[in-house]
């Protein structure tokens, strides 16, 4: 008998981004495939996302069957997910709503909610809720007298947030445990790429059946993934991100002028560059097709050194092999995270606190 | 044609070693199948004590539902330390541990992976064996006894399919075995090493929870279930040192809710945790139950499984 792992070399593989991109690949994979699809695209949180594509194309027959039962576990798991999401949603409606707060849902509720393919198969474990920075003491107030409390966090991490970030602390449910990341900014006014919450408030869209919440504008959906994809220092959903942003622009460049109309917005709002390293990147994992139009008028992302590093550390890699380059990739991109968001004069004291904090709880943990 | 090793313990210690560097070491676990890798000569070692009789798989030809790295941490401070460190898809649960606790860590990360991946089944922090293809589910938290009646009924013959859950099929309502050691704590420890046919692990791993140690057992009764069982019986336990032995019948909403409490992924099965809970509760006896006296637990349940056959 040969052993197992000799065969690794002898045929290309299907990367769990291709998977999702081209699921009729399904058809040719061995279970060795399998064996290292599942756990990537799980680790990513886009299994539940393959079922739902897999499923649409009636490929799950093509799935061995102790292959299956983890995508149709996923698959069920995401259905109930959704399922508690629009009610918790209701709550949230009859208590922002109900307080006349105009409000704002944001990426994965509002995918859902708008029923866009980036919905279908995408699990999150907060609700982002944007308001003007003008509401946000009442809406704080509100949504703790429904039961949403702010996680205990210690004095300088609340000081953090409040100063300088663009949301209040992670709230979350006492009984039920449904957590909301209340924002009142897009990105955080301390970081240059800051702009005025008014000017998605603009552009938003009524949600049918509500009183008070409101749905961005198509093109700030994909602006602001790009900007959260573009700017997180923490790395564990970020390729889900840029799946997103893949799902987002495939089906909305359906309208014909919507590159351009992008491109427009971007310009409007100063996010130029996120959104073309955010194009880049979808187009690198998932093949993400750009108009020519807009790869013209978008600054040119290729060969920057922050492109290569975002590719290293979003490379899913293959299940149980050391990842070295992307940690690597990820710690130079952690300090990056910050700095964006941060000016120098604030973001050097917060990381020396941070690495002093570290070393303080490691040494009381010894 | 030479024939494949079936076990664990049929690969010669270099080819075991190989495959564990190269994470295509894969074993069978009952319910699950994991696969592993790891450069620590002593977890190889761990692995032929406590996995030795079961089944090898072939990550290139059988499905695996999950795989664990155990390995020098990431960070440097816990390199320096010597420490071994714990990871699965990407994510890493534990503090990093001296080398010589790789097998509780194993042990702890495999149930972790569990209770994360396994949800084709509803699962439940409860003991569950049978006799006969009759099961028991003794749901409990920490610290209620569970393990050690668990052990003791094993030790008296009945099947076990898993100390730590009770996995229900969402396609047929069964109870499915995991083939893991019962991990026995401090008092239990002492009272199992004496007996007879209890092939505990050479070395007991200090922890928050004191001293722990694992009993591996064979397949058969006695031993691991190799089939899954119909539920019979549940049974919720308190040990009260010094106290008769006690039994009342449980009321089925009851047992319903403690069931629910103690599952790992009821709410986010929706509705269809819902239904296959409500039939197993349906279909089972309930009972709350006190005792001190191991011998006479055991007894009580032996008679149960017992009548249940007579009126079979």
């Amino acid at each position: 008998m040969s052993e197992p792992g000799d065969s690794r070399s002898l045929s290309p593989d299907v990367s769990a981004c291709s998977l999702l991109t081209d699921p009729g690949q399904a058809a040719t994979l061995s279970q060795r495939e399998w064996n290292e699809l599942v756990p990537t695209l799980r680790e990513h949180g886009l299994l539940a996302r393959a079922a739902c594509r897999l499923r649409a194309q009636a490929l799950l027959g093509c799935v061995p069957r102790e292959t299956l039962r983890h995508f149709e576990a996923a698959s069920a798991l995401c259905d109930q997910h959704a399922l508690s999401v629009h009610w918790e949603l209701e709550r949230v409606e009859s208590c922002l709503g109900g307080a006349g707060i105009p409000y704002m849902l944001l990426k994965g509720a509002a995918y859902l909610k708008a029923g866009m393919k980036a919905g279908e198969g995408r699990m999150f474990s907060d609700m982002d809720i944007l308001v003007r920075r003008s509401d946000l003491r009442a809406a704080e107030w509100v949504l703790a007298e429904h039961g949403w409390r702010p996680k205990q966090l210690n004095p300088y991490d609340e000081r953090y947030y409040r100063e300088w970030m663009h949301q209040v602390p992670p709230l979350a449910h006492a009984l039920r445990g449904s957590a909301i990341d209340l924002h009142h900014a897009i990105v955080p006014p301390t970081s240059r790429l800051a702009f005025s919450t008014e000017e998605v408030f603009d552009l938003g869209w009524p949600l049918a059946g509500s009183r008070h919440a409101l749905l961005p504008d198509h093109r700030d959906l994909v602006l602001h993934s790009a900007v959260h994809a573009f700017f997180e220092e923490d790395f564990t959903s970020a390729l889900r991100d840029l799946s997103d942003i893949d799902s987002l622009v495939r089906e909305l460049s359906e309208d014909d002028g919507f590159a351009l109309a992008l491109h427009e917005r971007s310009r409007a709002l100063g996010l130029e560059r996120p959104l073309s390293l955010a194009l880049a990147l979808a187009h690198h994992f998932f093949g993400t097709p750009l108009e020519d139009s807009l790869k013209s008028r978008l600054p040119k992302a290729r060969n920057s050194l922050t492109l290569h590093l975002l590719k290293a550390a979003l490379d899913p890699g293959r299940p149980l092999e050391p990842r070295k380059r992307r940690q690597a990739a990820r710690a130079l991109l952690y300090v990056r995270g910050h700095y964006l968001k941060m000016p120098l004069r604030l973001l050097a004291p917060h990381l020396t606190r941070k690495l002093l904090h570290r070393e303080e709880t490691e040494t009381e943990k010894a | 044609m030479k024939t494949p090793p079936a076990t664990l313990a049929d690969l010669a210690p270099h080819v075991l070693r190989s495959r564990l560097e190269k994470g295509v070491l894969a074993w069978r676990l009952g319910a699950v199948t994991v696969r592993a890798r790891s450069r620590l000569a002593l977890l190889g070692e761990s692995l032929r004590e406590i996995y030795g009789a079961h089944p090898l798989s072939d990550p290139d030809m059988d499905g695996i539902d999950f795989g664990v790295i155990l390995d020098r941490p990431a960070s440097p401070l816990g390199r320096l330390r010597g420490q071994i460190a714990f990871e699965s898809e990407g994510e890493a649960p534990f503090e990093p541990l001296t080398p010589k606790h790789v097998t509780p860590m194993l042990e702890w990360g495999l149930n972790w992976c569990i209770a994360r991946h396994a949800n084709w089944h509803l699962m439940i922090h409860a003991a569950s064996l049978h006799r006969n293809g009759q099961a028991l589910v003794l749901p409990g938290p920490p610290g209620t006894g569970k393990s050690t009646l668990c052990a003791a009924l094993v030790h008296a013959g009945w099947e076990l399919l898993s100390d730590e859950f009770a996995l229900i099929s969402l396609d047929d309502g069964m109870l499915y075995p995991l083939w893991k050691p019962i991990s026995l704590k401090n008092r239990a420890l002492d009272l199992f090493r004496e007996r007879e046919s209890v092939r505990l692990t050479q070395q007991t791993f200090d922890s928050l929870k004191g001293r722990i140690g694992f009993w591996c057992l064979d397949f058969g009764p006695g031993g691991y279930s190799q089939w899954p069982a119909i539920p019979a019986w549940i049974a919720q336990l308190e040990y009260r040192p010094g106290a008769p032995l006690q039994v009342q019948q449980m009321r089925k909403s009851e047992a319903f809710l403690t069931l629910a409490q103690n599952s790992f992924n009821y709410s986010s099965l929706g509705e269809r945790g819902f239904s296959s809970l409500f039939s197993m509760v349906e279909a089972c006896e309930c009972f709350d139950f006190h005792y001190s006296d191991l011998e006479n637990a055991v007894a009580l349940f032996d008679d149960l499984s017992g009548e249940r056959r007579a009126s079979a």
